[in-house]
Order: structure tokens, then C-alpha cells, then sequence
């Protein structure tokens, strides 16, 4: 049996949980984001403590921020998926990684093109700039169709196509239980017709609409 | 709850989020 966390009725707790774990992921990104710009500030490098003579010293708490920032906001993240999954909230997880390749990546390019110590264009940060745009972006284009789509999320696409299907494919068996003998017929139809429907908007691939059809005629 | 409100709040999560971002940034750097 599917269970249908958090539509009906109000879990607050759960909706904390989703809101506090996507606020702190953000502010992690936001945070590197920032200290990533800081260092690039200062030439791009920066050391600190060690036993050797440091030539550009890291900007006050930066490896802090940056150590701090990756390590929670990928906790958070993990932490944001679950969550957001279990309350049953549109998920955004999906949108994660495009946001920090994106935001990091624009730093490369904008200070590519114009160092913050002059001269022409810095290849050297203009070339991790663009694989960072392609590594946020292509993932991007895969994204957000999904999330546009229905209430499909990136991580729980399939999973929300799969459990329609093992609902109609339930709901088809509790009519069986209680339906008279003569209108089976027609509820398998609608069922068959109903997943049919999935199948040819896509909600549903090739494999997908075969596994729940044989379990569909299966369950007679 | 409904998608709609779902989104909002999410969007005003990443908002306070952002916010928080920055705060913290200037409060440990500046």
C-alpha cells in the first residue's frame, strides 16, 4: 500500500523541515558563492596557517565559510530531498546543483572577463566558467520540464507515474471487491484506458505502463 | 497542502535563505 504522506491534513513539523533545510541549503550556496568571489578578489588563491611563508594570505574567515558552507549545505541538501519527499512538497532538490554550478560558474566567467587585476581575459578561469555553465545548465534543460510537468518533481518523476499506477491498479482491485460481477469489465477498460492515457502524455515510459498493465491483468 | 502553496513558501525559504547567506558572509568576513 502506498501511503500519502502529507496531503491530507497539515504536519508542521515536516513543513519546518522542508523550509529550514532549503533555507540553510540556499544560505550555504550563498555563502560559497560569496567567499568563492572574495578569493578570486585577491588573484584566486590563498593560503593559510602550514609551515610555509604564505604569499596571499586567505581573506578573514574565508576557508572557514567555504569548508562550513560545502559540508552543511550538502548535509542540508540530503536533508531537504528527504524531507520535502516524505511531507509530499514540490521538490526542488533537482534544482540544487544547477543553482551552485550556475552561480559559481557565472563568478568564473565574470571575473574571466574582466580580472579584478587587469589585463585581457583570464583563460585560465573563462574555461572552468564555461564547463561550469554547461555542468548547472544541461541538467537544467532536464529539470525544470519535469518540475513544469503535473506534479512531477525531479526525484519523484517516476515514482509519482509508478504510484498512479499502483493506485488505478489498487482502486481497480477494490472495485473488484465490491463492484457487481457485470461492471468488472468496463473497470478494467477504464483502468487499461487510464494508463493508457499516462503512457501516451509521457507520465509513464515504455517499461513503466508494461509493468503496471501486467499487474493490472495479473490482479484478475 | 496545495502546489501553489508549496511553492511559495519553498520560494520564500530560498529568500530568507539568500538573505541568511549574506548575513552570515559579512558577519564571519567583514
Amino acid at each position: 500500500m502506498i501511503e500519502d504522506h502529507g496531503r491530507s491534513g497539515f504536519d508542521l513539523a515536516g513543513t519546518i523541515w522542508v523550509l529550514g533545510s532549503l533555507a540553510l541549503v540556499t544560505a550555504c550556496i550563498t555563502v560559497i558563492y560569496l567567499a568563492m568571489r572574495s578569493v578570486m578578489d585577491v588573484g584566486g588563491f590563498c593560503a593559510e596557517g602550514g609551515p610555509y611563508a604564505i604569499e596571499t594570505p586567505c581573506p578573514k574567515g574565508i576557508p572557514g565559510l567555504m569548508l562550513g558552507g560545502i559540508w552543511i549545505g550538502i548535509v542540508a541538501a540530503f536533508l531537504y530531498g528527504w524531507k520535502a519527499s516524505k511531507a509530499g512538497a514540490v521538490n526542488l532538490a533537482g534544482l540544487l546543483w544547477p543553482a551552485l554550478f550556475l552561480s559559481l560558474g557565472w563568478n568564473f566567467l565574470e571575473y574571466g572577463v574582466s580580472p579584478p587585476f587587469g589585463g585581457g581575459p583570464a583563460w585560465g578561469w573563462l574555461i572552468p566558467g564555461v564547463l561550469f555553465v554547461l555542468m548547472g545548465g544541461l541538467p537544467l534543460l532536464l529539470v525544470v520540464p519535469a518540475l513544469v510537468r503535473a506534479d512531477g518533481t525531479p526525484s519523484n518523476l517516476v515514482g509519482s507515474a509508478l504510484k498512479d499506477a499502483v493506485v488505478a491498479a489498487n482502486r481497480s482491485a477494490l472495485r473488484r471487491r465490491t463492484a457487481p460481477e457485470a461492471e468488472e469489465p468496463a473497470g478494467l477498460v477504464g483502468e487499461l484506458e487510464r494508463l493508457d492515457r499516462l503512457h501516451g502524455r509521457g507520465s509513464l515510459s515504455d517499461a513503466e505502463y508494461m509493468a503496471a498493465k501486467r499487474r493490472l491483468l495479473e490482479d484478475r | 497542502m496545495s502546489r501553489k502553496v508549496w511553492l511559495v513558501l519553498q520560494g520564500a525559504a530560498i529568500a530568507g535563505g539568500i538573505w541568511l547567506g549574506i548575513w552570515v558572509f559579512h558577519a564571519v568576513s567583514g
